[in-house]
């Protein structure tokens, strides 16, 4: 329960990091950003040791957000882990280090990323070293769900199940929107799960935003110590925590005015009371 | 007389079984010394299968971890069709990703356009720090393909197959990226040329009772600027190139002439743009689209009379 009360606080300050950021550059990919926040948390926060990412231990885990426009989420989390100065946040696409995607110069960021597709295959030689060096890292991977449109993807998964990397760990960010609309009608991604079951993943369908179950899943993952690379499909909500947001491509990218700003923090000021 | 091929792969052999972080990866291409590497160190291979794009990437988070990473497949696979995981993966992030391509210019000749490789130097030579090189001879495979120990960062290197004459001696280092490799006394032309190319130059240079210079630029990318404008000093210069005119070698030195202020006759032998539906020998096809011996003959002709002094 403290736990709960703690992330509760926590990812409400993100949110509001996030929001402020969106406000002052005038532009971010708020709708994203929300739904995969509390991935992110889980792993940053309570799976991974941070001070080794730091450190650019070679034995860190390694996590890599495929889905570089939600960046400003995992901005957040940086900044507030000290990764990099607060001020930088305020200062995206504004002449800071932070630009919409993120980029491998910026403090804890692993890989470039903003073209889709890529991630998986950086995730599956990342995690190939790790078993040719006989090192113990995860590699931890972000995909959104529009993302999987991707013919690089299926390469990749199709690898990675070949070598098998039980130490690859890929969420998809399921909140089954893209930019034109529902997965489901612009180019059917189910039955998802059977796909990357048919390719040789362990499959593990969860709430993306009940950090308690995607904590327990990545421990479980880390207990079963299968030789399946593994993939947890969090159904999310785009835009999760303020209602006119939630489950509406229209937020996928785009500027905050000052009304919408303060409607959003009256909302997230709600969320998990 | 060694095959460049095996030439340019003894070395990588040597490196990988020397070096435990050194990895070889194809997309399930062939060759007699990848066969090699894949009996004598199982652990350093990987074949990804049919999937390049995936086998550039996955170069790229191997070579993240440290790892020396030679992908090897037919230049327009591994260019061509992989280009955004190239430059976004392995160019942007300057990683130590060498890539070892075969089928330059009409070297698959009766393949078709989907195997010429007249295209992928034109696309390659615009990416961030990577650099590009081309196999001359025997000598030139060895030693550049020792560059990609020495150095790390992206590299290309286009390799050839079967015998030809040596050009290049132990003496040479390769460290300039091009070479004035047959000077005259008074010269009324000079013919820049790479790769396969060169080695049709050198032997047309002796059928002509014209002074000939002939430089041979074997790190297309980046040009050394300096020692290639050092070098030319006749009025009439000519490029020979395996590639189409768009954005090859011939407008990448007509560019580098102009700039810096070189103002010379400037002409240049390349493949005409477009898809070659054609198919025959590698020397039927540069007939057909004149840049053969007998073109370049013609066109160094052609330009002393109009152009010599």
């Amino acid at each position: 329960m403290a736990n709960t009360i703690i992330h509760n606080k926590r990812r409400k300050d993100l949110k509001t990091s996030i929001l402020n950021s969106i406000l002052n550059s005038g532009k971010g990919h708020v709708g994203g950003a929300f739904s995969v926040l509390d991935i992110l948390m889980c792993i940053y926060y309570d799976q991974t040791n941070v001070s080794m990412i730091k450190e650019k231990n070679k034995s860190r885990d390694r996590i890599i957000l495929s889905k570089g426009h939600a960046a400003i989420a995992l901005y957040a989390i940086l900044q507030d882990l000290d990764f990099f100065n607060k001020s930088e946040l305020m200062r995206m696409n504004n002449c800071g280090i932070l630009g919409e995607h993120p980029d491998k110069g910026i403090p804890g960021i692993e890989v470039d990323s903003g073209s889709l597709g890529h991630g998986l295959s950086l995730g599956v030689g990342i995690s190939l070293a790790s078993k040719l060096d006989n090192l113990d890292y995860y590699t931890y991977v972000i995909l959104g769900d529009g993302e999987c449109y991707e013919g690089t993807v299926w390469e990749a998964a199709n690898l990675a199940s070949h070598h098998n990397l039980g130490k690859l760990i890929c969420f998809v960010d399921r909140n089954r929107l893209c930019i034109h609309g529902d997965t489901e009608d612009v180019n059917k991604l189910e039955p998802f799960s059977d796909k990357w079951q048919s390719f040789g993943w362990n499959v593990y369908n969860i709430d993306g935003h009940n950090q308690e179950q995607i904590n327990l899943t990545i421990s479980n993952i880390k207990n079963n110590k299968s030789n399946k690379p593994n993939v947890i499909i969090a159904n999310t909500i785009k835009g999760k925590g303020v209602s006119f947001m939630e489950n509406s491509h229209k937020w996928h990218h785009g500027g905050l005015s000052k009304e919408v700003y303060d409607l959003c923090i009256s909302e997230i000021e709600q969320e998990n009371l | 007389m060694m095959d460049l091929r095996d030439a340019f792969f003894g070395k990588i052999f040597e490196i990988i079984r020397d070096n435990k972080q050194a990895i070889l990866m194809t997309a399930d291409h062939g060759a007699f010394w990848v066969s090699e590497i894949e009996k004598n160190f199982p652990d350093q291979y990987i074949n990804v299968g049919i999937a390049e794009q995936n086998m550039l990437s996955t170069a790229a988070g191997l070579a993240l971890c440290g790892k020396k990473v030679f992908v090897y497949g037919i230049n327009n696979f591994i260019i061509m069709r992989s280009l955004e995981q190239l430059n976004i993966d392995i160019c942007g992030m300057n990683l130590d990703v060498n890539l070892i391509g075969v089928g330059s210019g009409f070297t698959y000749s009766t393949d078709g356009p989907t195997h010429h490789g007249v295209q992928d130097l034109a696309a390659v030579i615009n990416l961030p720090n990577i650099k590009v090189f081309n196999i001359t001879d025997k000598t030139s495979s060895i030693k550049i393909a020792d560059i990609s120990l020495n150095e790390s960062g992206p590299k290309y290197f286009r390799i050839e197959k079967g015998t030809v004459q040596d050009i290049y001696d132990d003496t040479d280092d390769f460290n300039e990226g091009l070479k004035l490799i047959n000077k005259t006394e008074n010269p009324k032309i000079t013919l820049i040329s790479t790769g396969y190319m060169t080695q049709i130059c050198y032997n047309l240079i002796n059928k002509l009772d014209i002074e000939i210079d002939l430089i041979d630029v074997y790190r297309v990318s980046p040009i050394n600027k300096k020692a290639l404008l050092s070098s030319i000093r006749s009025n009439i210069v000519l490029s020979v190139e395996e590639n189409l005119y768009s954005g090859g070698l011939g407008e990448k030195i007509a560019s580098i002439l102009l700039y810096n202020n070189k103002f010379v006759k400037f002409d240049s032998v390349a493949v005409e743009n477009g898809f070659c539906f054609y198919y025959g020998t590698r020397e039927q096809l540069q007939a057909k689209y004149n840049i053969d011996e007998t073109s370049i003959i013609n066109k160094i002709k052609d330009l002393i009379i109009h152009h010599g002094t």
